[in-house]
């Protein structure tokens, strides 16, 4: 599964007095197969970019290739529906997606949306509620009787019911606890190395980036400023001055020391190996 | 250091549909000019508990004192004189058409005089730093932006505790630093007892005192070093806790002793002591 | 969404803008009764002469207040062909085939079209150089006397404010919700019956739940501030007239003195 964008602008209300360029010439291939995270100042352009992956947004300029459908600026799309089966949006706040009277009913709507049969789509729906921690005795509740959380975690089943082999989050973390923004990172950690879905974030979390993400894509103005690999991102103080974000507590932390005269080595990204390299007396000096 | 009761809580009790407590027998005191944290998971009751501060909901059993005047009907129109509330959703809680509309709408209601209530309102949209954007309808503002004008409509009404619910957690980064600051401006020089539902552990970590909340009941509280130092309790509720005490945990595990303190810096000081004492 | 003018602000600035909101509730009220007045085409040009002055004044284009009558020209079309078949009274015109139309056919249709053109262009004048809430202002104040009935004023007004405080905030969300069923697969235009009202049903549903959940927040928040329905309050924005709020007034209501003459002379 191929991710590709070329030269895309994206200029919204184009031709008229309200137009608005989101994207400037985007060059960009995602990696098959990894977590990559979108992160940016707010109005950067990250939700204008994930939007293109399943053409809810078309390009202004420039093409955009998703496996084995290219959408180029201008032309109509041939086979939407098709796309869209393929890549599975998640929104911010995505449980106000719900609707139907029962979970089950409401995560099998997508599946059944692109042509399955009622029983298949119940199927697929029950093992993705099941995947997203929802359990059994829930399953014919109204999605009204759940808290928040999960709430998100059916709109999220429903995403998944779908099959899709590229899963696109923006912000799916946003207002929960910090338990459930775990349960949920962990989830998506789990079905990109079970399943191996390709999987992008858009993100404000760094704490978040660190320890599930393996690559970074920084947006700033409607332009992509950086991709890379997320250890050498922080790694490189510059990185992230550029990207003008906070640096998750350890990063800090490490910076803190080195100003101390310690300095430990730069792929040192979480507490456990910290604490080891401290223990150890095992620094650069 | 603080005098009077801010807030005093005794035995209240809530529940939404009369069979399972959703705030089970609740007493604590918060002392004028504090900066209490409240802390628990979603769906704890911190929520439940914030709108019963403010008369909001209608409480089972218990008292509520409020700048020890007593929570009631008669008594509703001056307890919320006495206490504003920022909640979570921005736009949810923008009511006037504009910035300079929204400020107005409590010295309204609470019928200032209307020659004063242009000074008030520039006064505060100053405070605010939102002084520019006084003729601004909602939709041309960020998350941030609304916040600071929730907060200068609260302080507007000249009271002194505010109760933040979670103000920050829909707001972006620059959005999150701008409202904490503003929160400790507005703590430190007007003097405001802050409540503040919140899960930045790091805002527990600076705050004076914290309620730890779990099943609509007052698990504890205390200082925030004597909360986090009960790392079991922190870890059954599924609370986070701040880096400093996690690393201190994790070095205690390896045999390797050092001061608790929740700062880093302290906390990097005392890591290099150890590691440069060979 | 973006072709509807009828009813939309546009923000110049000019003399009609400036005008005090209650002072163009009046005119469009005077200007309405004098619409309806039986002055025959005279009368209707008088008024037409006075409006022209005043899309003049406001800055705005003809072709903006042409483009708000446009939608209402099929129902027009429509009029007029029951007309030619209803009404056979005066002169024959044309006769062709089994169709004969007759001249009061014509005349009568022409008078709805310009009565229709006018108060187009009347509630045009009014919204458009009239911010919504102002508009709400101006009711509240003209309806203070009917208070004394019993009549909520303060409340309706209130809720008008906020139902257009809230309407580009809906608005958003439905595109929200519209994007994230469409990833859904949801198709808004094509499918079979069936299939297009639980797409309809996937973007009401969730308008609803949320609706509800920002009139919950909302009213906390309101509560929280102090709001009390039906209590005494302060109202902060003041409307003022100006001296030629009634210059406006008096011309206007010279122009309906002048109608009742035409009427009553005739």
């Amino acid at each position: 599964m191929s991710i590709r964008f070329e030269k895309v602008d994206h200029i919204y209300s184009e031709n008229t007095p309200f137009a608005y360029q989101a994207l400037s010439d985007v060059d960009l291939d995602i990696s098959e197969g990894k977590i990559t995270a979108v992160i940016g100042a707010t109005g950067s352009g990250k939700t204008t970019l994930v939007q293109h992956l399943n053409g809810l947004l078309l390009p202004s300029k420039g093409i955009v290739e998703v496996n084995d459908v290219t959408i180029r600026a201008g032309e109509k799309v041939k086979d939407i529906k098709h796309l869209r089966s393929q890549v599975g949006l998640v929104f911010q706040f995505a449980e106000y997606q719900l609707f139907e009277e029962t979970l089950i009913k409401d995560v099998a709507f997508g599946p059944q949306n692109f042509g399955m049969e009622v029983t298949q789509a119940e199927k697929l729906a029950k093992e993705a509620l099941k995947t997203c921690g929802i359990s059994e005795a829930d399953f014919d509740k109204s999605p009204l009787e759940l808290s928040g959380g999960q709430k998100r975690r059916v709109a999220i089943a429903g995403i998944i019911a779908m099959q899709p082999q590229v899963l696109v989050l923006d912000e799916p973390t946003a207002g929960l606890d910090p338990q459930g923004a775990k349960m949920m990172m962990d989830l998506f950690a789990q079905l990109n190395r079970q399943r191996h879905i390709t999987i992008i974030i858009v993100t404000h979390n760094m704490e978040h980036v660190l320890s599930y993400c393996d690559e970074v894509v920084v947006m700033e103005n409607g332009k992509m400023i950086m991709h890379c690999d997320k250890n050498k991102f922080f790694e490189n103080e510059q990185y992230m001055q550029k990207a003008l974000i906070d640096p998750p507590v350890i990063i800090s932390f490490k910076k803190l020391c080195a100003e101390k005269g310690v300095q430990f080595s730069a792929d040192v990204l979480d507490i456990k190996t910290l604490a080891d390299k401290i223990a150890k007396r095992c620094v650069n000096e | 250091m603080f005098k009077l009761d801010a807030v005093r809580v005794e035995n209240l009790n809530y529940s939404y549909h009369g069979d399972k407590m959703t705030i089970d027998d609740i007493s604590f005191t918060i002392p004028q000019g504090s900066y209490t944290t409240v802390i628990g998971h979603n769906g704890s009751g911190k929520s439940t508990l914030a709108k019963l501060l403010l008369g909001l909901l209608e409480k089972k059993s218990g008292n509520i004192y409020i700048n020890d005047l007593e929570l009631n009907y008669e008594n509703l129109n001056k307890i919320r004189n006495n206490i504003g509330i920022v909640f979570q959703n921005p736009d949810n809680q923008f009511i006037g058409s504009t910035v300079r509309d929204d400020i107005a709408f409590g010295l309204e209601n609470h019928c200032f005089p209307r020659e004063e209530m242009d000074p008030i309102i520039e006064k505060y949209a100053a405070e605010v730093n939102m002084s520019k954007f006084l003729e601004n309808e909602p939709t041309k503002l960020s998350g941030g932006q609304k916040q600071r004008v929730a907060i200068a409509s609260v302080l507007a009404m000249n009271l002194n505790i505010i109760v933040f619910d979670e103000a920050t957690s829909m707001l972006d980064p620059t959005g999150k630093r701008e409202i904490n600051r503003l929160i400790n401006k507005i703590h430190q020089q007007q003097k405001i007892t802050i409540i503040s539902i919140t899960h930045d552990i790091e805002e527990v970590a600076q705050s004076d005192n914290v309620l730890v909340i779990d099943n609509g009941k007052l698990a504890m509280s205390g200082k925030p070093e004597q909360i986090f130092k009960n790392e079991k309790m922190m870890v059954r509720m599924k609370l986070d806790i701040p880096f400093a005490y996690k690393l201190r945990n994790e070095l205690a595990k390896r045999g390797v002793k050092v001061a608790d303190t929740l700062d880093l810096e302290r906390m990097a000081e005392e890591v290099c002591q150890y590691v440069l004492k060979k | 969404m973006n072709n509807v003018t009828l009813g939309k602000y546009l923000p110049l600035n000019s003399f009609v803008h400036r005008l005090d909101p209650r002072t163009k509730i009046c005119v469009m009220f005077v200007l309405l009764v004098g619409i309806f007045l039986p002055c025959g085409f005279i009368g209707y040009g008088i008024i037409g002469l006075f409006l022209l002055i005043s899309v003049f004044l406001s800055k705005l284009s003809v072709g903006y207040i042409w483009k708000s009558f446009k939608p209402t020209l099929i129902t027009l079309a429509f009029l007029l062909v029951i007309n030619i078949f209803v009404i056979k009274t005066g002169d024959v015109l044309i006769s062709f085939w089994k169709i004969t139309i007759y001249k009061d056919a014509l005349i009568q249709t022409l008078y709805i079209v310009v009565r229709l053109l006018l108060m187009i262009v009347i509630t045009t004048l009014l919204t458009a150089t009239t911010k919504p809430l102002d508009l709400t202002l101006g009711i509240e104040d003209l309806l203070i006397p009917f208070e004394k009935l019993g009549f909520r004023t303060h409340d309706l007004a209130m809720m008008i404010s906020l139902a257009l405080r809230f309407i580009p905030t809906l608005l958003e969300e439905a595109q929200r919700i519209l994007k994230a069923q469409a990833s859904r697969g949801v198709d808004m235009e094509n499918g079979s019956f069936k299939e297009k009202i639980t797409a309809i049903l996937s973007l009401i549903v969730p308008l609803f739940v949320s609706c509800f959940q920002k009139a919950d927040d909302l009213a906390d928040a309101m509560e929280a501030r102090g709001y009390i329905v039906g209590a005494k309050r302060v109202r902060y924005k003041q409307l003022k007239f100006a001296w030629y709020d009634f210059a406006v007034l008096f011309v206007s209501n010279g122009l309906l003195a002048l109608l009742i003459y035409i009427w009553l002379s005739k």
